[in-house]
């Protein structure tokens, strides 16, 4: 091979090599049951009934509780008909060993403070305003709602809206001890 | 409904959405803001500038305040310092760079052309074609 083909062969290598790059770092790994879930500090949007004296906080603020983490925006429909369900689902079982934690996404943060007060959301929730968080949680929409358990370990995903019968169904029963997380698959 | 931050003083425009949502993305929608359909978001994104836009903010203004709520993701043209100027210079340069390999690719090629072997010299006419090609040219006037 001549000096000048292998200098054109590099060139489209890298090239090529390039655009591959730029698309594994675009696509979001998907988590799976068992995996850590990614911990950045975010801005705090409300704290709900939690005292976070901090302007940003992570998960790992409430490690050694179960944490429901809800991805949302203000500007999403099933969001809002999920909002009561899963207020009654802090009522009933926030405490000490659980708690509901809120991802807002791509969204503004006086549409989510509204959100908040309209729906009278009794939870902490985070801002994710650049959507980068939810792609580190593998998410391809809202909303979604991503159950850790107390070692921040992923032990239940639904990938869209949940309602009451569901959060009693599935979640309740991983929060109070009553059944085991799934293996991971 | 996506309001903007602080007191809600008339002044005078130093933009207008046209201006400015042409060069922002509309995060959700995946086009810029001025392309985007009337979704939700793109609603409230126009709401959120409009707002600016009534407090005299100008449009850097109004595009920092959209990077602070949505990250540097909601600009759609790259900044044009730090890293960001890349986006910039590697197109320019990578142009200059394609028209110089082609003209020197020109020149070689017209070298190598110059220097080719023009050929064994032509046979000499013989006698009765010589006199012909006189013949025609004198009738065509040379």
């Amino acid at each position: 091979m001549s000096g000048k083909s292998f200098l054109a062969v590099m060139a489209v290598l890298g090239i090529v090599a390039l655009l591959g790059f730029g698309v594994v770092s675009k696509s979001g790994k998907q988590l799976e049951l068992g995996d850590a879930a990614p911990a950045p500090e975010l801005p705090v949007l409300a704290a709900g009934d939690r005292e976070l004296t901090n302007s940003t906080a992570s998960i790992t603020d409430f490690e050694g509780s179960w944490v429901l983490l809800n991805i949302w925006a203000s500007w999403c429909g099933p969001c809002e008909s999920e909002a009561p369900d899963l207020v009654e689902f802090q009522k009933r079982h926030g405490d000490e060993t659980f708690t509901i934690l809120g991802i807002q996404t791509q969204d503004g943060t006086e549409d989510g403070l509204d959100f908040f007060r309209d729906f009278g959301l009794n939870y902490p929730s985070l801002r994710d305003g650049s959507g980068d968080y939810a792609d580190e949680l593998g998410s391809t929409g809202v909303p979604e709602t991503i159950l850790l358990d107390p070692e921040g370990d992923v032990a239940y995903i639904r990938r869209g809206e949940v309602d009451a019968e569901l959060l009693e169904a599935e979640v309740a029963p991983l929060i109070t001890g009553a059944s085991v997380p799934p293996e991971e698959s | 409904m996506l309001a903007a931050a602080g007191p809600a003083l008339a002044q005078e425009p130093q933009t207008t959405l046209p201006d400015v949502e042409d060069e922002v993305m509309c995060p959700v929608c995946g086009t810029t803001l001025e392309l985007a359909s009337d979704s939700q978001q793109a609603i409230r994104e126009r709401e959120f500038i409009r707002g600016l836009i009534a407090e005299g903010r100008s449009k850097e203004e109004i595009k920092d305040a959209l990077v602070a709520e949505f990250g540097d993701e909601v600009l759609a043209l790259p900044d044009d310092e730090g890293f960001d100027l890349a986006a910039w210079l590697v197109p320019g340069l990578a142009i200059v760079a394609a028209a110089v390999a082609i003209l020197v690719a020109l020149r070689r090629w017209r070298r190598a052309s110059d220097d080719d072997d023009p050929g064994p010299d032509p046979k000499p006419l013989d006698a009765e074609d010589a006199g012909r090609l006189e013949a025609d040219l004198e009738r065509y006037g040379r």
